[in-house]
């Protein structure tokens, strides 16, 4: 049985489609087979960000109304073994997904997939209910400053209410904390908040931090998930975060801000 | 420049209170009548608020629409309803204002413009369309087994302990809400919106571990954060009613 993963925020634009596909593809390099599932109906982004676009021919909403198959739908990933996409429709609204749609889309992945990730569009909407209604676990993602994490508490008293785990009453959905966009030095200066303010707001457990870096612009201009970037700081923060989803206990990196040695001021080393 | 069509302001407004103690419409419409021929001056074309906070059954909703024709009928004019929660509903469905409630310590004026005899009349005034509402009110509130809740109260929820106290053994978010009709207990953080007594009773507390709050009521009567952002912000505390007073007091 898969485990389905919804990687949601409220806020938009903090990073829920850059950490979908970082770890998507992280999981899928880690051995397991994953499908990331677009529910950015309207919006479209993951498969730009995965550098699929031109091979989109049906999409979710295709395949919940039985226009296509699944097997149709998904992209297979052309960099990275046992990865898979399910691009968003362009052309429809929200309301295209339903419970039903959703869930039998699930089901078949399930028997199949060992993770399923789940990109929610922004906001509390329909689009964002669907995402997370289905989820085992949840990696809220979250910037250091004051309304993002006003956002994240409101998706987790709604993964807390409206998750099918939650109505059922069944074993709630694990709830993680991913920090994005982190700069030590603007916490330093106190113009963002730090780890400990957030994990002290939340009371969630940390699944990583992954500091602000130029890499993650420049690798989704290339369509390429910044988790490919072994040398940027992002890349392997995100590396580390896959590592956690899977158990294992790794210290958290980049949470400092380096003083700049001579060398490095003189070479430009970030 | 534009000139201002209007202008948004609070204002008290003294309000005759019509509070129904039970309700049969041909009791009712007698009872009225009497009222209305004994101080007309008072009650024809008076704006009044029906309150259903001591409706003494505790089954559905008195039929409202007949109530509403009836006042009418004598002349007055009901403007909205003063009920507990259970009634919404019904009250929506009149197309009536609802008023929050009150711990009601209204009434004495009216009193005082009530026709002399009045108030030695005490038993006909408490059953119909008296104001009197001077004394506190100290209900018979019966307290079922607490509401624990285990879990943060994150922002956007609202947890409501009806008839009994609330035990939340985590924080209360910003942008969170808690009601209870008895005390209150956070054991963590209270960021958010706390009301205890919601009810009225005027003997609820809220106990706290942090105190970060956005609001604190006790019965109505409420203080918000800029209130109590000195000493005791962040600290253990309780909050109580002395008089009207909500009082904060470290523990
Ligand atoms: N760690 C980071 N460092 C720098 N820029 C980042 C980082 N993470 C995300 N970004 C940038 O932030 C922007 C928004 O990212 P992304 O599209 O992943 O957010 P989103 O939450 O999916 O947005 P939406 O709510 O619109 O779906 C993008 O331009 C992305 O490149
Ligand atoms: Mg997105």
């Amino acid at each position: 049985m898969a485990k389905i993963i919804v990687v949601t925020s409220g806020k938009g634009g903090v990073g829920k489609t850059t950490t979908s596909a970082a770890i998507g593809t992280g999981l899928a390099l880690r051995g397991h087979k994953t499908a990331i599932l677009d529910f950015d109906v309207g919006l479209r982004n993951l498969d730009l960000v995965m550098g699929c676009e031109r091979r989109v021919v049906y999409d979710f909403v295709n395949v919940i109304n039985g226009e296509a198959s699944l097997k149709q739908a998904l992209i297979k990933d052309k960099r990275t073994e046992n990865l898979f996409i399910l691009p968003a429709s362009q052309t429809r609204d929200k309301e295209a997904l339903t419970v039903e749609g959703v869930g039998k889309i699930l089901d078949e992945l399930a028997n199949d997939f060992d993770f399923i990730v789940c990109d929610s569009p922004a906001g509390i909407e329909k689009g964002a209910l669907m995402a997370l209604y289905f989820a085992d676990e949840a990696v809220v993602v979250t910037n250091p400053e004051v309304s993002s994490v006003r956002d994240s508490d409101r998706i987790l008293g709604i993964l807390h209410s409206k998750s099918q785990r939650a109505e059922q009453g069944r074993e709630p959905v694990r709830e993680h904390l991913l920090l994005t966009r982190y700069d030590p030095q603007r916490v330093n200066i106190g113009e963002m908040l730090s780890v400990a303010d957030v994990e002290d707001i939340l009371a969630i457990p940390l699944l990583g931090v992954i500091p602000e870096s130029e890499a993650v612009l420049k690798a989704s201009n290339q369509g390429q998930p910044v988790i490919l970037d072994g040398q940027a700081k992002a890349g392997q923060a995100y590396m580390d975060a896959v590592a956690r989803l899977l158990g294992e206990k790794v210290e958290h990196r980049f949470l400092e801000a380096k003083k700049k040695g001579f060398f490095s001021r003189v070479m430009g080393v970030r | 420049m534009t000139e201002l069509c209007f202008q948004l302001k609070g204002s008290v407004a003294t309000i005759l209170l019509l509070e129904l103690h039970h309700y049969t419409a041909d009791a009712f419409a007698g009872q009225l009548q009497q009222k209305v021929e004994k101080a007309p001056q008072l009650l024809l074309q008076s704006p009044i608020v029906i309150s259903l906070d001591k409706l003494r059954d505790d089954g559905d909703a008195p039929d409202l629409e007949a109530l509403l024709g009836q006042c009418r009928q004598f002349g007055l004019q009901p403007i909205g309803f003063r009920a507990c929660l259970r009634f919404d509903e019904a009250i929506r469905a009149t197309g009536m204002a609802i008023l929050p409630q009150t711990s009601g310590r209204s009434g004495a004026v009216l009193r005082e413009l009530m026709p002399a005899g009045e108030d030695d009349n005490a038993a006909t005034a408490q059953a119909s369309a008296s104001s009197g509402v001077a004394v506190p009110v100290v209900s018979r509130f019966t307290r079922l087994p607490s509401k624990i809740v285990t879990q943060p109260v994150r922002s956007g929820q609202q947890v409501y302990a009806r008839d009994c106290d609330l035990i939340v053994m985590s924080h209360i978010s910003e942008g969170a809400e808690i009601l209870a009709d008895g005390n209150i207990h956070v054991y963590g953080g209270l960021r958010g919106r706390a009301l205890a007594g919601v009810q009225g009773d005027v003997g609820a507390r809220i106990f706290c571990h942090s105190l970060e709050a956005e609001l604190l009521a006790v019965a109505g009567n409420f203080m918000l954060s800029e209130d109590f952002r000195g000493k005791v912000w962040k600290k253990p505390v309780q909050v109580c009613l002395k008089g009207e007073k909500l009082c904060i007091e470290p523990l």
